[in-house]
């Protein structure tokens, strides 16, 4: 038999009059696991969630959860729950009925009402708040009875969509922490619709990296940040310097850089990955910051091994960040930021001083341009 | 805070200043000549005080049947207004921009005209020779005119045209402050759309229907040339009878009595409603 899955998607296309927004969405997702929707606003995140919790039906595809076909059934009999950015708490129940009203559908009687609410309270780490009116809780705990709202009828899917996005930082944070915790403790297959990569990063087993309403790629956390497939993915997940440049030749198994422009051009190797290039093909290159390390010139470079390259620059700015220390370097024509730990020596480091760049070739991603 | 102060006491007598020209208005034209009637309902001929006015009421059942007619038909007519409006109200809800703007002028339109003429046109519609008669006839589907006007359902008719817009507005109101991810919630958890309708729109717009109702029935009960227009002789409500007393027999102190019977009736049937309906839970819920 194969394998099945809690959620596929066929061939899901969406289109509001003549614009495209979802197109040709393709994702199996297993049982338990935790699948983010990750993208800039307009990618057709939320379009999709909509079309999976039943809110829209998908103009082509078929959707399936739990084996069954799901087209055209209304969100009422999908049997799904959901936490929404706003919380959506209804504002004349008590906690006790919000999380309750599930329960009272499905006709559940009151005593096992009472215990699953409270039990599902008590997941949520918020027993005490059940005869409150949710105008009487804060932000975060709002979110919290959303949150056990959506779970307390053991739906077969957990959708979230943005729950973290009305939050303030700290409190984000927080509840981050807790929905990876409840995921871990529920087992509950969840999709995560968020536009911030870090949550994303954060809490998912799997994220599907969307832009415009296509799929750019599927993966994990840790292949999405080291193997983009696209130079969206990559620019979209964490930040990194852009160089613009263009092929020269190619090496065994490196292609061979130039970057910049006009008499400050520098050369750079890189892998890479599986495209094919030409010589003289316009580039884009890209370095992450924290991937490069960063010397000042005339010590010891120890660092340097055969392997890397290094290239020569100057330090333009620098900003302490905490744990590490943010500088801008001139190197060339253009412009690199690279992160230094702060535990090392922040006042060796001076605007103006001669610095020596340094990074594996591996490091290095190469896509192909539009040139400059 | 000594800034907050000031500007507070400062806000304190602007407030008043913008309050000035009303509260002269409502002093002046308002609540002297209320002063005065009420004298009027408490005097005799010879300016001596006397209940006999107020007395009479309780003697003659006339008037308590004529008070109890005007509180029934303005019953009604908030009822009628109530369902007539809570679907136009729900469909303002769903629209936005253009459209909302299109439907709510619709609906204020017809009281850019008088409302005299506006129960002419009634008259036209509802008369025994009126276009819904003529129609019934010709097709033989009734052998004499129905009675539509001149009788309690033709001031019904009247009251409701001229005041469910109130309903119609305070209703949309409170629905458009509804989240609408609300719904959205209540589906996934289970509920159909009746039901979503049943314990989360309607709850949540008990505000904008009390409002609506409150509105509708005062004006109801007040009302005057509707009653007067398209109630002819038979279906006399307080506003007519007072009105009579003064203008056709110029017995002043018992028009007045009435009016303040009529006024007292209507203000503690408002407050007992509100008092039962604004329970403890609904003040938590609704309160900013």
């Amino acid at each position: 038999m194969a394998k099945t899955f809690d959620v596929e998607l066929h061939g899901i296309r969406k289109t509001f009059g003549s614009n495209v927004v979802v197109d040709r969405f393709d994702l199996q997702i297993e049982r338990g696991e935790c699948i983010s929707f990750l993208g800039p606003s307009g990618c057709g995140k939320t379009t999709t969630l909509n079309m999976i919790a039943g809110f829209l039906d998908p103009d082509q595809g078929e959707l399936w959860i739990k084996g069954k076909r799901m087209n055209g059934v209304p969100a009422n009999r999908r049997d799904l729950g959901m936490v929404f950015q706003t919380y959506s708490l209804f504002p004349h129940m008590s906690v006790a009925d919000n999380v309750g009203y599930g329960l009272k559908l499905r006709k559940a009687a009151k005593e096992e009402i009472k215990t699953r609410v409270a039990q599902a309270l008590e997941l949520v780490k918020l027993p005490h708040v059940a005869d409150r009116y949710p105008k009487q809780l804060s932000g975060g705990q709002r979110q919290r009875i959303a949150i056990a709202r959506a779970l307390v009828t053991e739906p077969s899917l957990l959708l979230l969509d943005e729950p973290l996005s009305n939050l303030d930082a700290k409190l984000r944070e927080e509840l981050r922490e807790e929905l990876k915790r409840l995921h871990k403790e529920t087992g509950v297959t969840t999709i995560f619709v968020t536009h911030d990569q870090e949550e994303a990063l954060y809490l998912s087993d799997r994220i599907v990296v969307l832009d415009h309403g296509k799929v750019e790629q599927i993966g994990t956390p840790y292949e999405i940040y080291n193997e983009p497939a696209s130079e969206f993915v990559h620019t979209f997940i964490g930040k990194s310097n852009r160089l613009t440049g263009h092929v020269t030749g190619l090496r065994g198994e490196h292609v061979e850089l130039l970057a910049g422009q006009g008499e400050q051009v520098f050369t750079l190797t890189a892998s890479p990955r599986g495209r094919a290039f030409a010589s003289g093909q316009p580039v884009s290159i890209y370095l992450r910051p924290e991937k490069i390390d960063l010397e000042p010139v005339g010590q010891a470079n120890a660092s340097v091994t055969q392997e890397r390259m290094s290239v020569a620059g100057q330090i333009r700015q620098l900003a302490f960040l905490g744990s590490f220390i943010e500088c801008e370097v001139a190197v060339g024509s253009e412009t690199m930021m690279v992160r230094v730990p702060a535990g090392l020596q922040p006042q060796s480091l001076t605007a103006g001083q001669q610095v020596s760049l340094s990074w594996h070739p591996a490091d290095v991603f190469v896509f192909p341009g539009k040139g400059q | 805070m000594a800034g907050a102060v000031q500007s507070n006491k400062g806000s304190l007598r602007t407030a008043l200043l913008l309050l000035t020209p009303g509260l002269v208005l409502l002093i002046v034209a308002f609540l002297l000549p209320m002063l005065y009637i009420f004298l009027q309902s408490v005097q005799d001929e010879h300016q001596q005080f006397t209940m006999k006015q107020y007395l009479l009421f309780v003697q003659d059942p006339y008037y308590a049947q004529v008070l109890w007619r005007t509180i029934k038909l303005s019953l009604y007519t908030v009822a009628a207004s109530l369902l007539l409006a809570y679907p136009v109200a729900m469909f303002m809800a769903r629209t936005t921009g253009k459209l909302r703007g299109i439907v709510t002028f619709l609906i204020i339109s017809p009281h850019l005209i008088s409302v005299v003429i506006r129960n002419f046109g009634w008259v036209v519609i509802l008369g025994d020779k009126g276009w819904i008669n003529t129609t019934l006839l010709n097709l033989g589907l009734i052998d004499e005119p129905l009675r539509l006007l001149y009788n309690e359902l033709g001031v019904v008719i009247g009251l409701v045209d001229s005041f469910v817009v109130y309903m119609v507005l305070s209703i949309a109101t409170s629905l458009y402050a509804i989240d609408t991810s609300l719904y959205k919630a209540a589906g996934i958890l289970g509920a159909s759309r009746l039901r979503a309708f049943l314990t989360i729109t309607l709850p949540l717009s008990l505000p904008g229907m009390i409002a609506g109702i409150t509105l509708v029935f005062s004006l109801s009960m007040s009302a005057f040339v509707t009653p007067a227009l398209m109630g002819g002789t038979s279906v006399k409500v307080m506003p007519v009878i007072a009105y009579e007393k003064i203008m056709a027999t110029l017995n002043w102190p018992l028009g007045a009595a009435l009016s303040f019977l009529l006024l007292a009736s209507t203000y503690a049937l408002v407050a007992l409603f509100t008092r039962l309906i604004e329970t403890k839970r609904y003040k938590e819920v609704f309160s900013s």
